[in-house]
């Protein structure tokens, strides 16, 4: 109570450090300098934008990309302010669908969305969106699709470890109805919901006329243009905070197509060294800029495997963020590889941020490969069934899965081993509840001992 | 794509890919090389378009007009309309018959010009625009042209574009190829053996798997086409039936194998940890309401089945 007699000499603070410490005596400290809102509330008042959740591990704030199996894989979702890049499979199938989740969770979450592309025009890209799975029939009918694949066989083959049998073979957490949705991807999303969207569209060969006398070591037209788009959108819609009569604040979604192509004047697919080989990273370097100061996450499709100076890659995977290669098997002779027979191609994260953190947010399963059912499009961990799994992982040094460890110990016979992996599985990464919660599954552990 | 379309390129797909390229629209890109020269496949494909009724542009840049129209008869050289850059490539002779903006240009216009019905426009060569525009702006154009009918808010009805270009891949790095592929619908690559030219055909279609297919034809005299079936040599089989799938178990240092007596021997034994079936999955399927565990009761053979209660006999 001295300490608010002494301190009254800072302008405007007398009052306010009264009416504070006459409000709640448990401490004698207050804020001092003026509040941002002019409210009257005491705390700083927690952004929640639909559709956004902060991260768990270090409270930074995530967007879903469309694909919770991808979202658990980038720890949590797509860090705000960040970008998100996906190197193009060969022949473009996949890459698409991704860039179209991304885009169909912005206009569910009710996210702005602003889609770049000079190959398409925007207004088709939004009706070819993938049509969302919102309500819970939806949903179980996704859950069996997962789990009928599988009962069959696995009823048969675990007799030891039969309560894994039913893990789906990779972990997707829990999905809540606001963060996360899963698309139908034989389906598209129904007119009234890009209606009610907000979104601007870029198709460049509208935004460009005519060919511009550009000097060398510059940005090429067309990505000065987009990213004068970029900043015009930014700047009047407030994303940037610049606008601060807005109440409800809002996350900007953005998505370029198919960047570096020859479509977008940019000549780093057609020859080793041109002219204008350093406006695709001056390009990503605003663009990272424009990104983390306002309110926005970007996705960009690249098609990596046309750009003939490797150099250019790699600088293109230092400028992004999060950074993910699309192998498709199609024409390659791993189409007939029976390892490979029931997947479509190959997904390789190639970097993942470090965002106020010391280390980064790695998933510990290394092999991921992705498969398009009739409906969704799902990412497992690569693994193959039958006995010979077992033993395929034990000659690649690689770093192993816990269903795959339960079927070599099934092959191996060895019950004694289950039940402390089992309970250090249960402790280590959390599982539903109906695991954990059980009573009856902890006495049976005990036994063992 | 139209029924009729559709049902054209389903009987082409019969009769083989070659015979159906244009009915799918597009960039069609011809890739020949020294030993095998693609001239003359472009010639067989614009007398096919211009016999079945459509608009045939020529943009001749490698050859002359004269060379060009060799070999075909009056009435097709009648139907194409020649747009010819070989004679006066630069426009130094300031004629007025010469179309403004040079080869692409003059694809605009062909654009922007064309009445409802399809348009095939035949690049004489990509090579020759290649190595004398820069490969971005071409690219451009190529799309543009090439994607012209595909809007769907579009209303006046603008007729398929197809776009048959002659490229020599063996003058170009494999940077122009690339670009240049992957804007293609269909990517024909001539090659052949002991004298016979073959066609491999890989069709794009937007959302779906590419496609391929190798085709075996020869060329007659008047450019029609001849599909052949190929020389017996038969192509890459996908799986060796020879060479039996490569097992993993066998050179390991410790053995993965049971043999029948071993493996009668573990499915025998009483697991310490055994559930009756309904048990199982009634802990594999939890039920949506049971908030509380149950408790199911096994006995097994050690069990005491008296219900009298042991501590009855003390006496306390």
């Amino acid at each position: 109570m001295a300490a608010v007699a002494t301190c009254g000499s800072g302008a405007g603070s007398t009052g306010s450090a009264v009416a504070t410490a006459s409000k709640s005596n448990v401490t004698s400290f207050q804020r001092r300098g003026p509040r941002a809102s002019g409210t009257n509330d005491s705390g700083p008042r927690l952004v929640s934008i639909a559709g956004t959740r902060p991260s768990v591990r270090n409270g930074q704030l995530l967007v879903s990309t469309g694909l919770p199996a991808l979202d658990q894989l980038l720890g949590g979702g797509l860090a705000i302010g960040t970008v998100l890049l996906i190197e193009e499979d060969k022949y473009n199938i996949y890459s698409p669908l991704l860039f179209k989740c991304f885009l169909a969770e912005g206009i569910v979450s009710g996210h702005t969305l602003l889609v770049a592309s000079a190959k398409e025009d925007p207004a088709n890209i939004l009706q070819e969106l993938p049509a969302p799975l919102l309500d819970d029939n939806s949903k179980k009918e996704f859950d069996e699709d997962v789990y009928n694949h599988k009962t069959p066989e696995s009823n048969i083959k675990m007799k030891i470890a039969w309560r894994y049998q039913l893990l789906p073979k990779m972990e997707i957490g829990p999905v809540s109805s606001r963060f996360g949705h899963y698309y139908d991807a034989s389906k598209r999303i129904p007119q009234e919901l890009i209606e009610a969207s907000n979104w601007h569209g870029f198709f460049l060969p509208e935004k460009i006329s005519s060919t511009l006398k550009v000097e060398p070591c510059s940005l090429t037209p067309g990505y000065i243009k987009l990213l004068q788009f970029i900043q015009n959108i930014i700047y009047e819609e407030g994303f940037d905070g610049s606008n601060p009569q807005k109440k409800q604040r809002n996350v900007l979604r953005i998505g370029i197509q198919n960047l570096g192509s020859p479509l977008w004047g940019d000549d780093i697919c057609c020859a080793e060294n041109g002219s204008n080989s350093h406006s695709l990273t001056k390009f990503l370097y605003v663009l990272r800029g424009l990104l983390r100061t306002s309110l926005s996450a970007c996705i960009i499709t690249m098609p990596t495997h046309l750009i003939q100076n490797k150099a250019i890659i790699a600088r293109v995977t230092n400028l992004s963020d999060i950074v993910i290669g699309l192998e498709s098997f199609i024409g390659s002779e791993r189409e007939t590889n029976p390892l490979y027979k029931d997947y479509h191609g190959l997904i390789h994260i190639r970097q993942i941020p470090r965002l106020n953190n010391l280390i980064c947010d790695e998933s510990d399963v290394k092999d991921l490969a992705f498969k398009l059912k009739r409906k969704l499009f799902t990412i497992e961990a690569e693994v193959q069934k039958g006995v010979s799994r077992a033993t395929f992982l034990l000659d690649g040094p690689r770093k192993k899965l816990f269903p795959c460890l339960f079927q070599l110990l099934e092959v191996a016979c060895i019950p004694w081993l289950m039940a402390s992996s089992s309970i250090f599985k249960a402790s280590n990464i959390g599982l539903s509840p109906s695991y954990v919660t059980n009573s009856e599954f902890f006495s049976a552990s005990l036994f063992h001992f | 794509v139209t029924l009729s379309e559709g049902a054209r390129a389903g009987t082409g797909r019969e009769l083989g890919m070659l015979d159906s390229l244009l009915s799918l629209g597009g960039l069609v890109l011809l890739r020949d090389s020294v030993e095998w020269e693609g001239r003359s496949l472009l010639k067989a494909l614009v007398k096919k378009s211009a016999l079945c009724g459509e608009q045939v542009h020529i943009l001749g840049c490698e050859v002359s007009e004269e060379e060009f129209r060799e070999g075909f008869d009056s009435d097709i050289n009648n139907r194409l309309v020649y747009h010819d850059f070989f004679r006066d490539p630069l426009n130094w002779s300031k004629t007025e018959e010469a179309l403004p903006g040079g080869p692409l240009g003059a694809l605009r216009a062909i654009c922007k010009r064309t009445d409802p019905g399809p348009v095939t426009i035949a690049l004489d060569s990509l090579s020759w625009l290649l190595l004398h525009l820069p490969c971005t702006t071409l690219c451009q154009a190529l799309h543009a042209v090439s994607h012209q009918d595909s809007c769907p808010g579009d209303s006046s009805p603008v007729g398929k574009v197809s776009v048959l270009g002659l490229l020599h891949e063996e003058l170009h790095g494999p940077g122009p190829v690339g670009a240049l592929s992957s804007l293609a619908q269909t990517e024909v690559t001539l090659g052949g053996t002991k004298g016979q030219a073959s066609a491999h055909i890989l069709c794009r279609r937007p959302r779906q798997r590419p496609t391929d297919q190798t085709q075996w034809f020869s060329i007659l005299p008047d450019f029609s086409l001849d599909l052949q079936e190929g020389p017996s040599v038969e192509s890459q089989p996908c799986s060796d039936p020879h060479i039996p799938p490569v097992d993993p178990t066998t050179h390991l240092t410790f053995n993965l194998h049971l043999s029948k007596k071993e493996r009668e021997a573990r499915d025998s034994l009483i697991l310490p940890f055994q559930f009756s079936s309904e048990k199982q999955q009634a802990l594999l399927r939890p039920r949506p309401g049971q908030a509380t565990s149950h408790i199911f009761y096994e006995p097994d053979a050690y069990d005491d089945l008296d219900q009298e209660d042991p501590d009855d006999d003390l006496d306390i």
